[in-house]
């Protein structure tokens, strides 16, 4: 065969192979979007209205003094008083009927753990934070102060937005669905969302919708039950909050102990004790300084909700989890928990956002809200 | 039999091509679920399914790759027979 044939068979036979790789290629990004679509674009409601296990949480109203009145501590400690744990036997006994009948078991589907470990940020030790009050709210059900804190220069600088909330029940701390649907896809804008449910004062929630795992209980009703890889938050109708990883979720204890919202997003940032975590859950990706949204406990009734600013070189750089956690365990919070970040990190108040977005409002799956009241 | 044939050679045409599509993909997902694991790219009903297909594929392939290299090795071994014998007999 003569050498210029050859290479012109050659050529043919290149040109053949790359097109054959290009088709593949093309059916390979044709299935990533089918998923794509499919799992993160297409919104679908699910037909599941969940299971109510905290039918009355108007039982246990007034449990806890809003600061100033009379009988308010400052770190009471769960069930302390009698009237609470009478009011809550009650409950719980009603609880361990609605709850075990129908969901017996939580189905657990872990993938496998990425841990960080946590790189305290020892610099925020000798730097003095700027405190700045812009907006209080006192109704007759709960008493919410919020700040605006700077700490930091220049690029380095670090805006936060400080929630202090004290609520005579935690039926006041309440979560709003997108739409007002249970579902996957389903997306609204955080501020439409407040609005459409007359909310004063919301954060960003955990983002359920985003996907099909993960423990999800809303306003005393259970939704989803099996368990992700992901650490989870629980806030019980006694007004303590509890995070768990996810070999250490007990479902039915749970259930048992009356759960009023849980969360699954995280990390978990505090050990409970209020000391920042050794390792966090979370990929180093994700631990970049980023915007941030967390929810932290102090005591009974008393809860801190953290929005960070960030991805805003002189305003805010963003945190990075270790960094939350600090902040969280600075704000004298036992137990933390990190929700959903980014882009829908945002705290809402009185019809407009009160930190400054990093991108582009993002539409998310639900919030954490406060009622407007008088 | 004319179909048979036809098919058995699509099948074979597409067993390779569907293990590298599907590979593909799940390289992808596992670099978007790297990234954000929250989304569960890896891990929900769709790619469940997908990955059940990735495994028929492959072990599909692993069966036709290994049955290839044993036909393979049987010609190379009795042509190797063949000319020891052929050799012989000329000797």
């Amino acid at each position: 065969m003569k050498p210029e044939s050859k290479r012109k068979k050659n050529r043919s036979l290149y040109l053949k192979i790359a097109l054959i790789a290009l088709g593949d290629l093309l059916a390979a990004a044709l299935c990533v979007g089918i998923v794509v679509l499919f799992h993160y674009v297409l919104p679908k409601q699910y037909e599941d209205n969940g299971i109510v296990i905290a039918q009355s949480p108007e039982k246990i109203a007034d449990m806890f003094a809003l600061p100033g009145e009379e009988g308010f501590e400052e770190n009471p400690k769960a069930g302390s008083g009698s009237h609470i744990e009478d009011d809550l036997t009650e409950l719980q006994e009603n609880l361990s009927g609605a709850g075990s009948g129908k969901k017996d078991k939580f189905n657990t589907t872990n993938t496998g753990t990425s841990m960080v470990e946590a790189e305290l940020n020892t610099e925020w030790n000798t730097m003095k934070t700027t405190v700045t009050e812009i907006a209080k709210k006192r109704t007759a059900h709960y008493d919410l102060t919020v700040t605006k804190r700077e700490i930091g220069e220049g690029d380095d600088k670090v805006t936060y937005f400080v929630a202090d909330l004290y609520v005579r029940n935690v039926q006041y701390l309440r979560t709003a669905f997108a739409r007002g649907v249970y579902g996957k896809n389903i997306r609204q804008f955080p501020d439409t969302i407040s609005r459409d449910n007359n909310a004063l004062f919301s954060i960003s929630g955990d983002f359920y919708g985003n996907s099909e795992r993960g423990v999800v209980i809303r306003n005393g009703v259970l939704y989803r039950e099996n368990v992700a890889d992901a650490d989870i938050c629980v806030l019980y109708l006694d007004g303590t909050m509890e995070t768990y990883s996810p070999s250490a979720f007990d479902g039915e204890a749970v259930l048992k102990k009356g759960a009023w919202q849980a969360w699954t997003f995280g990390p978990q940032l505090l050990d409970g004790s209020g000391a920042v975590l050794d390792q966090f859950r979370t990929t180093s990706y994700l631990n970049k300084e980023n915007p941030r949204c967390a929810i932290g406990y102090v005591a009974p009734g008393h809860y801190m909700l953290v929005t960070v600013d960030g991805r805003d070189d002189g305003y805010s750089r963003g945190v990075t989890i270790t960094e939350l956690a600090q902040i969280m365990a600075k704000l004298g919070c036992q137990t933390a928990y990190n929700l959903d970040g980014g882009n829908s990190a945002c705290m809402y108040y009185e019809n407009d956002y009160l930190n400054r977005l990093s991108g582009d409002e993002r539409a998310i799956s639900d919030i954490i809200y406060l009622e407007a009241e008088e | 039999m004319k179909y048979l044939g036809k098919i058995k050679r699509a099948v074979i045409w597409l067993l390779p091509h569907g293990s590298i599509v599907l590979g593909a993909a799940f390289i992808t997902f596992w670099i978007l679920d790297y990234l954000n694991p929250m989304i569960g790219f890896l891990d929900n009903a769709i790619t469940d399914w997908l990955f059940l297909a990735f495994c028929i594929f492959n072990l599909l392939n692993g069966i036709l790759s290994a049955s290839l290299v044993w036909k393979h090795m049987g010609k190379k071994k009795r042509k190797a027979e063949s000319t020891e014998s052929e050799k012989a007999e000329t000797e």
